[in-house]
């Protein structure tokens, strides 16, 4: 494995700069749900669980489906020579989102507050998932649950339309304020440290919600994490599904 | 009177032992969630959901000598189902017929997942080499950990949290001879249970194979490529035979500027122990 490597690289400062201009993909009407699967430690209402399955899910339109645009509307660039150009951010802001927690066979639901998650989309460094406007800057796109490496990162990178495209994909879920948290080649400045989350819940219809990063590779001098891909040990699945009842 | 007393005695010292037996017999749930390739009944599926469960009790689980050191941890005892999703969200679960699988967890070479009569790492094990190894003599997959302790292997980075409990308890005490002392990783890594009896998550790369992957070109990740053969027989469910044979493996090769790819876009997986009362 590479050491030190950045996926949704520069996705955080990407999208900040983004405006609300966006240019709509063509697609089908057909809502998708998109799914992220992982056990992790998770706080619902003031009660921590500990290795629970929680699964993260967002209801939208694929019409929605947006390229990250500045505020003249121009497509943001990932900021990277290795990219070779602008247009690797997408989202999805506009849906339904809630959580399931589910330890020793007893399940939980949580739906969360509207406006706060999106689905995420970093076709240049592979980061698939879901981030959010929370944080110190407001604004995370690997916050609650987004993916790097495994089969996730090729889907991401490859697929003409990912966020429009059925599949299943596995790879290692990110909970992480402060994305991506370690140097990024020449152009970041990084600590390796992810903010600690419970400073900024996410809202949901039967309280606070806070998402962990337990399992993690670290520099043992400060704690920090030694990459901002193999950095984390957790392994989970991702899912766009076709919405069975439409 | 005093037979009475003598009777009650007994009974109470039996009923001892039965509470002493039984706080070592506790329902345990073993959950393994992936994304594979293969076939249930007539169903052939790729790149779909598969979720592998067995339900038994941690007094049956067995421990023997691990081949690369540590304990080798097994459970064959129990009710096993798999649940497949594929791409077109059709979900069919079956229930495997007794003794088909069992769940594995080799702690000394930091490889876990289901095994079955037809290989130890089949139908799924997790945290295996990536490499051809031994090499010159590959004739069966996951006899390490893609951590090593031989080469060829890769660092524990990216592969999870069974090959890094591995690792750790290879390497330390740390000292100078260590061929890699970056293995650090977090309280809560270190905190994990390394076997099949207590609550506890074993993540890592996914290999899906009965026989041998082929080769293939190693960009630093590993040299296995894909799987080339179908298991030689199925196992045995109500729902018809079910195969896993991987073919992603190694093989995808992702445009990304980094020159990433092979056994970094892999399917993996996750192992998770639940104890019954435990966290």
């Amino acid at each position: 494995m590479n050491k030190y490597f950045s996926p949704l690289r520069y996705g955080a400062c990407a999208l900040m700069a983004a405006g609300g201009l966006v240019l709509a993909l063509p697609a089908k009407a057909t809502s998708l749900v998109y799914e992220a699967t992982a056990v992790t430690d998770i706080k619902v209402n003031g009660h921590r669980y500990h290795n629970a399955t929680v699964t993260v899910s967002f209801t939208g339109n694929p019409a929605d489906v947006a390229q990250v645009v500045d505020g003249s509307g121009t497509a943001v660039a990932s900021g990277a020579s290795y990219c070779n150009g602008p247009g690797y951010f997408w989202w999805i802001k506009k849906g339904n989102s809630s959580v399931s927690v589910t330890s020793h066979g007893h399940t939980i639901v949580a739906h969360f507050a509207p406006g706060q998650l999106f689905v995420a989309l970093d076709t240049c460094n592979g980061g698939i998932g879901f981030g959010s406007f929370v944080g110190p800057n407001g604004l995370e796109p690997a916050y609650p649950l987004a993916y790097t490496l495994g089969t996730a990162m090729a889907f991401a990178e490859s697929t003409p339309n990912p966020l429009g495209t059925p599949a299943h994909m596995s790879g290692s879920p990110w909970s992480c304020i402060g994305y991506p948290p370690t140097f990024i080649g020449s152009n970041g400045q990084g600590n390796g440290l992810c903010v600690a989350p419970d400073a900024y819940p996410l809202h949901s219809d039967i309280g606070d919600v806070v998402f962990y990063l337990p399992y993690t590779n670290i520099i043992t001098t400060d704690g920090s994490l030694v990459g901002n891909h193999v950095g984390n040990l957790n392994q989970g699945t991702f899912s766009i599904q076709v919405v069975k009842d439409e | 009177m005093n037979n009475y007393k003598t009777w009650l005695r007994t009974l109470a010292g039996a009923s001892c032992v039965a509470l002493a037996a039984g706080a070592g017999a506790t329902p345990v749930v073993y959950t393994l969630r992936t994304v594979a390739d293969g076939k249930l009944g007539n169903h052939v599926f790729a790149e779909a959901l598969v979720t592998l469960q067995m339900r038994g009790d941690t007094a049956t689980v067995q421990k023997q000598a691990g081949a690369n050191g540590g304990v080798l941890y097994t459970n064959a005892i129990g009710t096993a189902t798999v649940t497949v999703t594929d791409g077109g969200g059709r979900t069919t679960t079956a229930n495997f017929a007794p003794g088909e699988v069992y769940v594995r967890y080799d702690a000394g070479s930091g490889i876990a997942g289901f095994g079955s009569s037809i290989s130890p790492s089949y139908p799924v094990a997790l945290g295996c080499d990536d490499y051809s190894f031994p090499s010159g003599s590959y004739t069966q997959d996951c006899t390490q950990g893609d951590w090593g302790p031989l080469l060829p292997s890769n660092s524990t980075y990216g592969n999870g949290t069974a090959n890094a409990l591995a690792a750790l308890a290879y390497y330390v005490p740390w000292s100078s001879a260590s061929p890699n002392p970056f293995y650090y990783y977090s309280a809560e890594t270190v905190a994990l249970p390394t076997n099949l009896m207590q609550s506890t998550l074993l993540t890592g790369i996914a290999h899906f194979c009965a026989t041998t992957y082929s080769i293939g070109t190693d960009v630093g990740t590993g040299d296995l490529s894909t799987c080339p053969a179908a298991a030689p027989r199925a196992l045995k469910t109500d729902r018809g035979g079910f195969y896993l044979q991987d073919q992603v493996g190694g093989t995808l090769a992702p445009p990304n500027p980094f020159g990433w790819g092979s056994w970094n876009n892999a399917n993996t997986g996750a192992l998770h122990v639940e104890v019954d009362g435990e966290d």
